[in-house]
């Protein structure tokens, strides 16, 4: 008896493998194939076209005497140090607003979910130019309140908040998660508070936020990830300019591989990046034990 | 619960940062999957005498360039039943790095439209393409000059075949320019005034790109060597500038910001940020009113005037009356190679001969991809009255100037870098001209040396 499970077990755990094989390949073709070469590549000068040559790490030493790497390095931690806080506060407050039973809150709920669907495509950086330019939306709504007509595109700061600005934009699947955690909250709990004389300003902030910071804890970690990845709204937008403002390191990766043709180089600066980002998350990580609260062993852990 | 969270957490990072650090390599493995199949399916059946084949033709360009060329294929298969082409084709940006990681990667189309400075890179030896001349039964070569071809040679091989030449030449919006009354510049000096009558705000004379196109630098490099009788690059790609030249250039630029004739770099990157002049607003609606541009490309931006019914025409080249040489350049505005791994060296050379000598196919490719050099082709363009607009004057134009070859080394894309940076500093005043030049002349050596050695 107990044999022909164990034989079940096994036969099924074999299904179980065939149906994540498209997965697997996938991960051992796309992900894990390039993450091999690009380490071996961080260790030789390859320009693509002929064979990579080993230069041991003379790539690593280059790059912390690279100006330009390091301008875009600064730049990159201004645009991570912008978006993440901005794009979390947001999302944040928008799934609040929508986690209110109010009329017709489900076609809210999708209205405010339409930005992320779009994601930021060349219709939509197309969008952005427009309503930055010079004579677009924006400065034109500042005319009306008698402000000076912002240079969005044409000065280093506001460029990036712009750039910003469209992640930020993007808010809906970080929204959804927060969704989802606040209609978790335990009513009663609210309802105890209130009981006691607490407002709703209190609630949020003594009730609210420490039953959710599991989820703050995740979308933080996710958006921190993606905005030290940030490419698309730089390329597309300002391609990096003016003054290299908006040069985020994924772009000057870019421009090595593709541009100056320096792939040895280039992979040597993606690794940097990663230990970068593997750097943030776990002291993030490390945190966690200060500030995130896990109710399932009945109170704050 | 706190398990979980911990571990799908550490999985989506994991998952997430690789995709990260792997940054652009999944794409070319994704290319090489997709294409490699479909060249290689064609083997089995070879012995058949009109075999079935599949030729893959790439290039870029604008809509005004893809129909017609896609028009001239489908009769080319029309002609040849047995042939297949299968085009890929899309806009300048990005297509140079597409091109690379398909070399790379060796999934390169069999025909390949190559620009100028790519052969120094591919083939550097002269055996990155394919040799023509072994297939010179197929290409009529008698068609084009020597000098002609020598565009299109490395160490003596044949590899690619120049379409036709250009350079670029100003045109201005007359709409615009007879709204002031204003005659059109003929002189620096007379550009130099040409805002003075521009008297409403917002209105220019000119325009020059400080993006890819590097119009600034292009403009500054005309007028200094005119002004020194120096070639910018030496024929052995050692930089011919001194620091004083690069100096009295960066003025030049910064005088024409002074008065009025551009835009700053500020003033027209805030516009509409990366987006080409030809399809802003200012241009569109002839707020600014020249541009310097390829003779062989400047349909975009007449088209768009033409629709508004404003009238864009050439302007005179402004050269120095003491100048020691034209300065006004030339190149080889875009060429065609075959693969070197092609497995149909025959077929491509036949499609490769249509699209360039063929009467027919020059009809129907008319000037969009310049004036041809081709004999055949000019011979059937003449023949059709299709000689003819701003295009075909300017690349008679330039070509009339006794113009300077383009240096292969200046439109490499770490030396545009440089223009584009140097541009920027002057126009956002970031140091002293003087520091400006100095610095710019230091990295220009040192990226020659970097491109030669």
């Amino acid at each position: 008896m107990k044999k022909t499970n164990i034989t079940n077990y096994k036969k099924e755990s074999w299904i179980g493998l065939l149906y994540i094989t498209p997965w697997i390949i996938g991960f051992l073709v796309f992900t894990m194939y390039p993450i091999v070469a690009s380490f071996y590549l961080s260790f030789t000068d390859y320009d693509l076209l002929n064979a990579p040559i080993m230069v041991g790490i003379d790539n690593f030493k280059k790059i912390f005497g690279d100006k330009e790497f390091l301008k875009a390095l600064g730049v990159t931690g201004k645009y991570v140090f912008i978006v993440v806080p901005l794009k979390l506060a947001f999302s944040l407050f928008v799934a609040f607003i929508l986690n209110m039973s109010l009329k017709g809150i489900n076609f809210f709920r999708t209205a405010y979910y339409i930005p992320s669907i779009l994601g930021s495509n060349v219709a939509i950086a197309i969008l952005w130019k427009f309503i930055f330019s010079t004579d677009g939306l924006v400065n034109q709504v500042l005319a009306v309140m008698n402000i000076a007509p912002v240079s969005w595109f044409g000065q280093p700061t506001p460029a990036l908040f712009t750039i910003a600005l469209l992640r930020v934009w993007e808010f809906g699947s970080t929204m959804v998660i927060f969704l989802a955690a606040l209609k978790e909250v335990p009513g009663d709990l609210y309802e105890a508070a209130s009981v006691d004389g607490s407002n709703k300003f209190r609630n949020f902030f003594n009730i609210t936020i420490p039953i959710i910071t599991p989820v703050i804890f995740f979308n933080f970690i996710m958006q921190l990830i993606h905005a030290f990845q940030e490419f698309n709204a730089p390329y597309l937008v300002t391609s990096g300019g003016p003054m290299k403002g908006t040069y985020l390191l994924p772009m000057l990766i870019y421009d090595h591989t593709f541009k100056y043709y320096n792939m040895g180089y280039a992979s040597a600066m993606s690794w940097i990046l990663f230990i970068i980002i593997m750097t943030f998350t776990l002291i993030t990580f490390r945190s966690s034990k200060y500030w995130v609260f896990y109710n399932d062993n009945g109170g704050e852990s | 619960m706190k398990k979980v969270l911990a571990m799908s957490l550490a999985t989506c990072l994991l998952a997430s940062s690789m995709v990260g650090c792997a940054g652009n390599k999944p794409d070319p493995a994704a290319e090489t999957k997709s294409a490699e199949p479909a060249v290689q399916a064609e083997e089995p059946k070879k012995e058949e005498a009109p075999e079935e084949v599949e030729l893959r033709i790439s290039w870029w360009g604008g809509d005004d360039r893809h129909v017609p060329t896609l028009d001239a294929i489908k009769k080319f298969e029309e002609l040849n039943p047995h042939i297949k082409v299968k085009s890929e084709y899309g806009g300048w940006d990005g297509h140079t790095e597409k091109i690379n990681t398909q070399i790379a990667g060796n999934t390169a189309t069999d025909i390949i439209q190559v620009n100028y400075d790519w052969l120094n890179r591919l083939s550097r030896e002269g055996n990155g393409f394919y040799d023509l001349e072994k297939l010179s039964e197929t290409i009529k070569l008698d068609n084009y000059t020597e000098g002609d071809l020598a565009f299109g040679r490395r160490n003596g091989i044949l590899n690619a075949i120049p379409v036709s030449t250009t350079g670029r030449s100003i045109f201005y919006n007359k709409t615009t320019f007879d709204k002031f009354g204003a005659a059109l510049p003929t002189t620096w000096d007379e550009l130099l005034a040409s805002a003075e009558k521009f008297s409403e705000k917002g209105y220019y004379p000119f325009d020059l790109d400080n993006g890819a196109g590097f119009t600034t630098w292009y403009m500054v490099l005309a007028y200094m060597q005119q002004k020194t009788g120096r070639n910018y690059i030496n024929e052995d790609g050692t930089l011919g500038f001194t620091e004083a030249d690069i100096k009295e250039g960066l003025e030049f630029y910064k005088l024409l910001e002074d008065k009025k004739v551009i835009r700053t770099v500020e003033e027209r990157t805030n516009e509409a940020g990366t987006t080409p002049l030809y399809q802003t607003p200012s241009w569109i609606d002839g707020r600014v009113a020249g541009v310097l541009e390829w003779g062989s490309s400047v349909g975009k931006y007449e088209q768009p005037l033409v629709e508004k019914g404003q009238e864009l025409v050439l302007g005179e080249l402004p050269i120095l009356t003491d100048a020691k040489m034209t300065g006004w350049f030339v190149k080889p505005s875009l060429m065609f190679a075959i693969n070197k791994d092609t497995k149909y060296p025959e077929e491509s050379a036949k499609l490769l001969d249509f699209l360039l000598n063929d009467p027919e196919a020059a009809v129907i490719l008319g000037t969009s991809r310049g004036i041809p050099s081709s004999k055949a082709a000019v011979e059937a363009l003449k023949s059709a009255d299709m000689l003819k607009g701003i295009a075909f004057d300017a690349t008679q134009q330039i070509l009339g100037a006794n113009p300077t070859l383009i240096s292969p080394f200046t439109e490499n894309a770490k030396l545009k870098e440089i223009y584009t940076r140097t541009v920027e500093n002057v126009s956002y005043g970031k140091g002293t001209i003087e520091e400006i030049a100095k610095t710019m002349h230091a990295e220009l050596t040192a990226e020659l040396a970097n491109l030669t050695k």
